[in-house]
């Protein structure tokens, strides 16, 4: 692993390593589109593809215990060639629901790479399912890994999929935000959410609708709050087509950051900027006393572990947390003010790649002494049992959000896990059928 | 309606079936694709992911690469993973984008030799096939590269030939099959790698577990005499203890069809009125018995219950979801390339 390490003073930004092929880690807690899609209440998906791709979508919904809401139809090699893909979906789908017991308010429809670079006319076959089932919302959805450096990514596009449904109302309601992009339902103890609540401001999330009818409310919120930049895309469409509001309060982990984004959203709210000092002390406080148990153990985050990993690195290493490592393939346009800082305050701070081929072997040595990894991918690459299973910020936020992060690096060190058990579920917080 | 699933999720694509044949061979596998199928196969379809080493990695193809047809940055790729892994051939493994844009395989292989000075395997599996197709064509591949020197044949020596956790459900199944035989086994990609490939023309007979070994033992046959024939001498303990009072009984096997047709015989051995085996997997006429069926859709599975008039039905307990007026027993016989469950983990 060191021989593919570059110190952060000597790492390009944004990517840090040249591109090769590419090992992808055992760990399976971050989420895919399958567990993106059933965060749609009463949404039924439906894949058109061929069967490598769908084996791995159909087994993510099984393993989620919901099969009940996936249908598929598999592609056949003379489906590449025989001009049948827009039948394929329209009867494919169509044979489909005619068979649920029961129709869907909305369905999702994705097709793959193979529909794309065969030139299919999906719009066409949308506005023909729509024809035939008029009391069902069509939303075109599409598993294109290949677009990963085009255009929106297929997480982006997933995201703002996911919203399409949303339609305009005609007054919008001026006491009620949403927040956009999060898969998990955020941890209501931050103070973001007692302050809207103690300014009688709904938020409303996806991750909480319990019904469609619930879910389309959100088309009424005045404004769409984003916290991570994959969300941006679902918030300016939602904001082109029906005049929602959209602010990107980005998760971080600096108490300025954290304050700036509180300023906005109150500026946008037309209130007064809220006195979270108390919130702040607690959490350095949290902080300091995860170090004091802590101390200088060696500390390495991977980026699947939250959206800002380098925001996450820059607060503990300015607590005094000895962190040693960052593993992370490229970076995003906002870390590079926490790249900066880091590069110019703590230059030997390590940068490793995930995806490098060397990784595949990276992992074959126990680590001899104690580390205390946060994230999946730090966790296997370290072989390291005191591991915070943190993946994509789990809904925390602002200063709660860091004091619930402290408490749980100091139960990591303290509690060991099963990393294979742990790291072998799919979908983070999603159920599991193994 | 083709092609049609409700009930039962798809089952292992033969770009898996590629990975798993040459899972233990210490090649370098480099999957044609953007990532999206690596992590399937990886993923779902490869049990030995977490604790075997073995050097499977995503070509990472973007839509550029497949549009502009940049075959000469994905062999720079290769080429410099092989400075890393230093891997004694290298495998290209198809997809369904290199299907659809109709890579030129052929020539990869010979630009992606030219440069890493090792044998390279190009399988053109498209995704849209079943594993057994891909670990066929991967097994005969590997043995045509590398099984070319005619040694003297050993004495009491079996070359195993098909197995995969794909189709045997274990990751210890090339134990269990080699210790099924009283001879010395290889078993070819579950503890028998590429030295033991290199020597097979040394193997008095060769034995195909699964129809993925039947191509590989027949190219043996053709270019160095070795007999061989179609057996799985290993199933487990628990199934035939599951399966030892099914006298009398009219019984509908489903799996792939060597391990399907190796428990007809121990269940008429045994007393079973009739046996039956279907499988959505690929056959050999000599194993096919008159009551055998070839399924396709997954309401054929149904007609075929329903047809033999089975009392008993074996098969990955998957198969119920599309059985649901069955009122027979079931027996559960996993299958990895179906459910993706191992015996270990029952």
């Amino acid at each position: 692993m060191e021989n593919l390490t570059v110190p952060i003073s000597k790492a390009a930004f944004p990517q840090p390593f040249p591109g090769g092929l590419e090992f992808n880690a055992p760990a399976r807690g971050m989420w895919n589109i399958v567990h993106t899609g059933m965060l749609l209440p009463e949404a039924h998906q439906i894949f058109i593809c061929a069967r490598g791709c769908l084996r791995g979508v159909i087994l993510t919904a099984a393993e989620m215990n919901a099969m009940d809401r996936m249908s598929w139809v598999g592609i056949e090699e003379r489906d590449f060639y025989d001009n049948s893909m827009e039948e394929n979906v329209i009867e494919g789908v169509t044979e489909i629901l005619h068979k649920l017991p029961k129709k869907p308010p909305v369905v999702l429809v994705f097709i793959s790479c193979v529909q794309l670079f065969a030139g299919m006319d999906f719009p066409e076959c949308i506005r023909e399912l729509s024809r035939r089932f008029p009391g069902i919302f069509f939303v075109d959805c599409y598993m294109n890994p290949t677009m990963r450096k085009s255009g929106l990514t297929p997480d982006q596009l997933m995201r703002r999929q996911l919203f399409l449904p949303l339609q305009e109302t005609a007054q919008l309601e001026m006491n009620a935000v949403n927040l956009l992009g999060s898969d998990f339902a955020a941890d209501r103890n931050c103070e973001l959410f007692l302050w809207l609540e103690k300014n009688r401001i709904i938020c409303r999330e996806i991750t909480r609708c319990t019904s469609y009818e619930s879910y389309l409310d959100m088309g009424k919120s005045f404004l769409n709050m984003t916290w991570i930049p994959q969300a941006a895309p679902a918030a300016e469409a939602l904001e082109n087509r029906l005049g929602q509001k959209h602010l990107h309060l980005p998760i971080c982990y600096s108490e300025r950051e954290i304050g700036e984004n509180y300023a906005a959203l109150a500026q946008a709210l037309d209130l007064p900027v809220p006195d979270f000092s108390e919130e702040r002390s607690k959490a350095q406080k949290a902080l300091d006393e995860a170090f004091s148990v802590i101390g200088t153990t060696p500390v390495v985050i991977d980026y699947t572990a939250t959206p800002r990993v380098l925001s996450l690195a820059r607060r503990l290493l300015e607590t005094g947390f000895n962190v040693e490592r960052i593993f992370a393939d490229v970076f995003i346009p906002g870390d590079k003010e926490d790249f900066e800082f880091l590069k110019k305050n703590f230059p030997e701070l390590q940068i490793t790649p995930t995806l490098h081929v060397k990784m595949r072997f990276a992992n074959e040595k126990k680590t001899s002494s104690k580390v205390l990894a946060v994230g999946q991918k730090a966790a296997f690459f370290t072989n390291t049992p005191n591991f915070v299973d943190l993946v994509w910020g789990r809904g925390f936020y602002g200063h709660h959000g860091v004091a619930a992060v402290a408490g749980l690096l100091r139960e990591a060190w303290q509690t060991p896990k099963d990393i294979k058990k742990v790291i072998s579920h799919k979908g983070w917080g999603c159920e599991s059928c193994l | 309606m083709k092609g049609f699933l409700k009930r039962l999720s798809p089952f292992a694509p033969d770009n898996s079936g590629v990975v798993s044949a040459l899972f233990e061979f210490g090649g370098l596998i480099a999957v044609c694709d953007a990532g999206g199928c690596t992590g399937n196969v990886c993923g779902f379809d490869e049990p030995r992911w977490f604790t075997m080493r073995s050097a499977v990695f995503s070509t990472g193809m973007r839509d550029m690469d497949a549009i502009l047809g940049r075959d000469h940055l994905l062999v720079d790729k290769i080429v410099s993973a092989q400075e890393t892994v230093k891997a004694p051939f290298a495998v290209l493994v198809g997809t369904p984008v290199p299907a659809v844009i109709a890579t030129d395989f052929k020539a990869l292989r010979r630009m992606a030799e030219k440069r890493t000075q090792v044998p390279v395997l190009t399988i053109e599996s498209t995704g849209v096939n079943y594993y057994d197709k891909g670990a066929s064509k991967a097994f005969e591949m590997l043995f045509d590269t590398f099984a070319v020197e005619n040694l003297p044949v050993e004495k009491d020596s079996v070359g195993i030939l098909g197995a995969t956790p794909l189709d045997f459900s274990s990751c210890q199944a090339g134990k269990f099959l080699a210790d099924s035989i009283d001879k010395k086994a290889y078993v070819y990609g579950m503890g028998a790698g590429l030295e033991a490939v290199k020597h097979a023309s040394a193997n008095e007979r060769n034995i195909a577990v699964s129809p993925s070994g039947v191509a590989a033992a027949r190219l043996l046959e053709k270019r160095f005499g070795t007999p061989w024939k179609m057996a799985s001498p290993w199933l487990p303990e628990e199934l035939l203890k599951n399966c030892s009072s099914l006298a009398g009984k009219k019984v509908l096997i489903i799996h792939q069809q060597f391990a399907a047709a190796a428990l007809r015989e121990k269940l008429l051995a045994a007393g079973a009125d009739d046996v039956a085996c279907a499988t959505f997997f690929m056959t050999e006429k000599s194993l096919t018995a008159p009551h055998d069926r070839t399924l396709k859709e997954e309401e054929d599975l149904a007609k075929a219950v329903e047809e033999f008039k089975a009392d008993v039905v074996i098969g990955d307990r998957m198969f119920k979801k599309v059985l649901p007026d069955f009122q027979g027993g079931f027996i559960d016989f996993p299958h990895f390339a179906v459910s993706g469950r191992l015996w270990e983990n029952l």
